[in-house]
């Protein structure tokens, strides 16, 4: 039995869509990531395994139990950090995290130290004085802090500096390692593939692939832009799986999936003024969907 | 017990300085004022006469109890029910709407306690600093009329003119947990709530101006009418059926619509 479930989970918003027929079966110990742009459904999802919407049709299930009907059962066993987070006016760091502990029925007293000194918190201070990052940190202990057995992360690195991203995956890994099944959205997908081992992709409220991450690495676009001194013949290079090429003049670039070393090997051949190859982003793969069902 | 403790301790300093307020204005205008201006009756009284009857109804004068210490309480009760009427409603729109307001939604509904829990603790902790607020009210105005009466005072028509502030109180804080749980956000809760409970005021003294039967059913001000209390000693039963309705029903509907809504991304 996969730890949470989704069957033909749908969500319309009065007529417009949130998400449509997303079935998902996440299993326990799994990092699993979920991608997918602006306004394709995560947050959705995400609310609808929380019970903070109502679903229009199908179903979630985490711990093979309904989200709706045992809601109040789940979330003694479920963290979750928004994109955004917000607090009580004038409370100090320990009394709103404190006050979330107090919810369940454990000490976490231990564990919202250790957690703020990893995160280099001070406890004592006032909420409202702290920088968004800071207030980032609050929602990660918040989220934590009663080592949940399901974590669901929506969009959670914003306001975070790479030094905290990286703590925080740590910290993650870790929670991951002592047995917590990770749910994480993002429309980053390097942050993505660090940390997860499968991933949905999600667009237009649909899920239009799962997959693990090596899967997709091994599939993954790159972004590839040259300048010859002389303009060149592309098709006399030998390259294939090329996308989105747009040659102008001696300035070309394009998408190309395939062995890396295969592209190195024809770049070498040319007469280069510059190079540069990177992995493409998630809208241009997103394009590639897009010009698939085309 | 975790969101009602959370509620109680959160509100004690405003509750307390409600009371403080509350008692303040009763202990000075019915109990300390009360003496200089019985001293004066011969002096106020034909002043009173000598103003249109019109405004004096539209400022809650009843002439024929005024000059009495109860009667002039009753006078005083007016603005004391529309002091009860501003702690009700910001009351039930700060607790119930707190998270719609802070844009907390997310925080407090997926700790591990349901929908309805949240909801009942959050009444259950307006109405203990509701109920603080009125047994010291009450207890003000008892020692300020006992101590400051010059005349045998009928201590029914006390009893029920405080327990007309105590429903003032509830039916407020209900119609404010009402609003907080229809509205998509909550951006003031004293600009909200001044503003409902003003306006109904307002329909209080135009319903003593234009004398519309009507219109006291949409005022809930009208509700606990004084003059009646006075005459009758007892309240009137269309007018505590309208309360009750208007109290159980949207404290009924708040409670449907926080279990039941959707919370949106903030």
């Amino acid at each position: 039995m996969s730890i949470i479930e989704t069957k033909q989970l749908t969500k319309y918003y009065g007529k417009s869509r949130g998400i449509i027929g997303v079935d998902l079966a996440i299993e326990e110990g799994e990092i699993f990531g979920f991608i997918g742009p602006n306004g394709a459904g995560k947050s959705t999802t995400i609310r609808l395994l929380l019970s903070l919407i109502h679903p229009t049709s199908g179903s979630a299930t985490i711990f093979g139990k309904d989200v709706t009907v045992y809601a109040k059962e789940i979330h003694q066993e479920i963290g979750y950090l928004p994109s955004e987070v917000f607090y009580y006016d004038n409370m100090k760091v320990k009394d709103l995290l404190n006050y979330s502990a107090s919810f369940y029925k454990k000490d976490c007293s231990q564990r919202i130290k250790d957690l703020a000194k990893r995160l280099d918190l001070d406890l004592n201070r006032k909420i409202d004085d702290l920088s968004y990052g800071n207030k980032k940190k609050v929602g990660i202990i918040q989220g934590l802090l009663h080592s949940p057995k399901v974590i669901l992360l929506d969009e959670p690195t914003g306001g975070l500096d790479p030094l905290m991203q990286n703590i925080f995956f740590d910290i993650l890994a870790e929670e991951n390692k002592r047995g917590a099944t990770v749910l994480f959205s993002s429309h980053i997908l390097s942050e993505v593939q660090k940390l997860c081992h499968r991933v949905a992709i999600i667009k237009d409220g649909k899920i239009v692939r799962v997959d693990t991450v090596q899967a997709m690495k091994e599939e993954a676009y790159l972004k590839v832009s040259f300048e010859t001194k002389a303009p060149v013949d592309l098709s006399k290079i030998g390259f294939d799986h090329l996308t989105q090429v747009v040659q102008n003049g001696t300035e070309v670039s394009f998408l190309y999936k395939g062995d890396l070393n295969v592209l190195m090997g024809a770049l070498a051949k040319l007469d280069l003024v510059r190079v540069n190859v990177q992995e493409a982003d998630l809208e241009e793969i997103f394009l590639h969907y897009y010009q698939k069902e085309a | 017990m975790t969101v009602l403790f959370f509620e109680l301790k959160q509100g004690l300093r405003s509750t307390f300085w409600w009371c403080v307020g509350l008692g303040a204005v009763t202990f000075l205008f019915a109990g300390a004022m009360y003496p200089v201006y019985y001293d004066q009756v011969n002096v106020i009284k034909p002043m009173f006469e000598a103003i249109p009857e019109v405004v004096l109804r539209s400022l809650g004068v009843n002439l024929d109890i005024l000059f009495t210490s109860l009667g002039f309480f009753s006078f005083v009760m007016m603005y004391l029910h529309l002091i009860a009427g501003m702690q009700g409603i910001l009351l039930g729109l700060g607790v119930i709407g707190k998270e719609l307001r802070l844009k907390m939604m997310d925080f407090i509904l997926t700790r591990p306690m349901s929908r309805s829990q949240v909801f009942i603790q959050k009444a259950l902790a307006i109405w203990v600093h509701l109920t603080i607020t009125w047994i010291i009210f009450t207890l003000i105005a008892w020692l300020s009329i006992a101590g400051f009466s010059k005349e045998p005072i009928d201590w029914l028509i006390f009893a029920n003119l405080s327990v007309s502030l105590y429903a003032i109180q509830l039916l407020f804080m209900a119609l404010g947990a009402l609003i907080a749980t229809v509205l998509r956000k909550l951006k003031s809760v004293i600009g909200v709530g001044l503003s409902v409970v003003f306006a109904l005021f307002i329909m209080n003294l135009m319903q003593s101006i234009f004398e519309e039967e009507w219109l006291r059913y949409l005022s809930p001000f009208q509700w606990f009418e004084r003059g009646y209390l006075f005459v009758h000693n007892a309240f009137e039963l269309p007018m505590i059926a309208m309360w009750l309705m208007v109290t159980v029903g949207s404290l009924i509907t708040a409670y449907v619509v926080y279990v039941k809504k959707d919370v949106h991304a903030v």
